[in-house]
């Protein structure tokens, strides 16, 4: 039975139950209001971010789930993104943080951590200044506050 | 004004940044704490939830006050801290806001879960001094659940009470690195720490002990092994019934093959349910057979064997590692690392023939060719042995 739902701008949806339900968000209301074919709102996805997000789902349907694992510490690899979800990942840096928000609102956890990879990998090897050009940010440090943090995070820096 | 960037939502926001962080090595979270003021609060807390300073050369700029105020500022977000190297000026930092009356309690390094410390080959003149900072941070850190330490400091009985009380303690490894070590020491680190009630993870590495100490000093104030291991059983549990058993297990070794009573005492208690070890080193005269049996009995879910290096003045038996193997049922994996790593055919005379890697590799090989996964002989296949590298090329393939 496909579910219907419905984007910030007013824009309506039809997907598979099976494809919203990668959505833990949706799973638990679907489970919560039993079977209903009321549209579900979502105030905080806009059509072109949901269609984006659709998609995904689409692609990853039968997708075993995944179980978190409880590592809290150790340091995990960016560079293991599959194929489909690397091209999917190209989008304009506005869109990538959508499709992050998204994410996290929706609660798609493999949907999250390929943005967060993909963040990661924006970042790193890069200088605080090409960072900054990145993302577009204003450095509010002055000289003397940045070099004395720089001093404090000399341990951290490669051999 | 223009509505927030998506950008600008997703670094503000702690969660999200602390799961692209998961991604990011050290050396990019402190670029990353240069960016702006907003990213510094948001990435150095992650940052140095990881504090592991670099060894430090003699000009190291290391100790000047900017930097102590960049450790300072952030105890309380140091959850690992690996000082493998003992820096004295970070040690100082760490510890010395614990004694001081008006301290805010919440700039303390209290949140310490693992904790790797003083590993250098030789002991630090003061190891004494060091003791003290070390128990302070134990003292203070009730909730640690890694410790990773070097056996110098076993030596001071304010940090073997002070182990005895991290109850959260999961894992605990004792290096020696120059194959030493008493057997006072280690005993009442197994005392200290045996009756634990989460620890699941028991790791003495490169320790060599001469156990025949114990009986000459049985009539001082050497532990008993037998009274340790009961009083351990009775403590975890009785307190808590479904308290943790010991998963992972590696002791000290014997040195001049001396008698060691800890590994049949060990085996036939109720602390461990095996799932990891390395093949503890059994008695000259213990008896093949009683070794299979005990295994067999009270080992059935070892998956995960280890077999010690056969170097130096160790003088392990052959025929017990064989037996150990053939108590184990369904192996997956087998790490012998070392094992060829100075093996010599010629310094094997007969005594010691069945002591020949060979004997044990097929021992594995025969016995769990079903569920083997992993056969890790990583030094093996640079042996200059010749015969021995044909060997495992065959029972490899």
């Amino acid at each position: 039975m496909p579910v219907i739902l419905v984007s910030s701008d007013a824009q309506e949806f039809k997907v598979d139950k099976e494809v919203a339900e990668r959505s833990i968000l949706i799973k638990n209301m679907l489970e919560d209001v039993g079977e209903s074919d009321s549209p579900i709102p979502l105030p905080n996805v806009t059509a072109a971010v949901l269609t984006k997000v659709i998609e995904y789902c689409e692609h990853h349907r039968n997708d075993p789930v995944q179980v978190p694992d409880e590592t809290d510490d150790p340091r995990k690899r960016s560079n293991d993104i599959e194929e489909w979800d690397m091209k999917f990942m190209q989008v304009d840096q506005e869109m990538l943080f959508e499709i992050i928000l998204a994410a996290n609102y929706l609660d798609i956890k493999p949907l999250l951590d390929v943005g967060c990879k993909t963040v990661a990998n924006i970042i790193k090897g890069k200088t605080p200044e090409e960072i900054r050009k990145a993302f577009n940010i204003v450095n509010d440090f002055t000289p003397e506050e940045e070099a004395q943090i720089k001093k404090e995070n000399e341990w951290a820096e490669d051999r | 004004m223009e509505h927030e960037s998506a950008a600008h939502t997703v670094f503000a926001t702690p969660e999200l940044v602390l799961l692209a962080c998961g991604y990011l090595p050290a050396p990019d979270l402190a670029r990353c704490s240069l960016v702006c003021k907003a990213w510094s609060r948001q990435f150095e807390p992650i940052l140095w939830a990881r504090f592991c300073p670099k060894q430090r050369d003699a000009d190291s700029s290391t100790d000047t006050p900017v930097v102590i105020a960049g450790l300072m500022r952030n105890l309380p977000h140091i959850r690992t801290l690996d000082l493998s190297v003992v820096d004295r000026t970070a040690l100082q930092a760490l510890t010395s806001p614990f004694d001081l009356a008006d301290q805010d309690q919440s700039m303390l390094c209290t949140n310490l879960r693992r904790l790797k410390f003083g590993h250098v080959k030789y002991a630090p003149p003061d190891s004494a001094s060091i003791s003290l900072h070390l128990t302070a941070l134990l003292n203070h850190n009730r909730l640690l659940t890694q410790l990773d330490l070097s056996y110098v400091f076993l030596a001071s009985n304010a940090v073997l009470a002070a182990i005895a009380d991290l109850e959260r303690l999961q894992h605990i490894t004792i290096t020696s690195f120059v194959g030493a070590g008493t057997c006072r020491e280690a005993l009442l680190m197994l005392k200290a720490c045996l009756h634990l009630p989460e620890l699941t993870e028991l790791h003495f590495i490169d320790m060599d002990l001469n156990w025949d100490e114990v009986d000459k000093n049985k009539e001082k104030d050497m532990p008993d092994v037998e009274t340790i291991i009961k009083e351990a059983s009775i403590a975890r549990f009785s307190v808590n019934p479904t308290a943790a058993k010991i998963k992972s297990l590696r002791l000290p070794s014997n040195r001049y093959g001396a008698r060691n009573p800890l590994p049949f005492l060990l085996l036939k208690s109720d602390l461990l349910d095996l799932e990891t070890c390395e093949i503890p080193w059994f008695p000259k005269d213990a008896d093949p057979k009683e070794i299979e049996q005990v295994v067999c009995e009270r080992c059935p879910n070892l998956r995960h064997l280890i077999c010690p290096s056969l170097r130096g003045e160790r003088e392990q038996d052959g025929k017990a590692v064989c037996a150990f193997i053939r108590g184990c049922s369904g192996l997956k994996s087998f790490t012998a690392a070392e094992l060829f790593s100075d093996y010599d055919a010629e310094s094997f005379d007969d005594d010691y023939s069945d002591l020949e890697p060979r004997h044990i590799i097929s021992e594995v090989v025969s016995r769990h060719f079903n569920t083997l996964e992993v056969l890790d002989l990583r030094d093996c296949l640079q042996s200059s042995v010749r015969t021995n590298r044909t060997f495992l090329l065959n029972v490899t393939n």
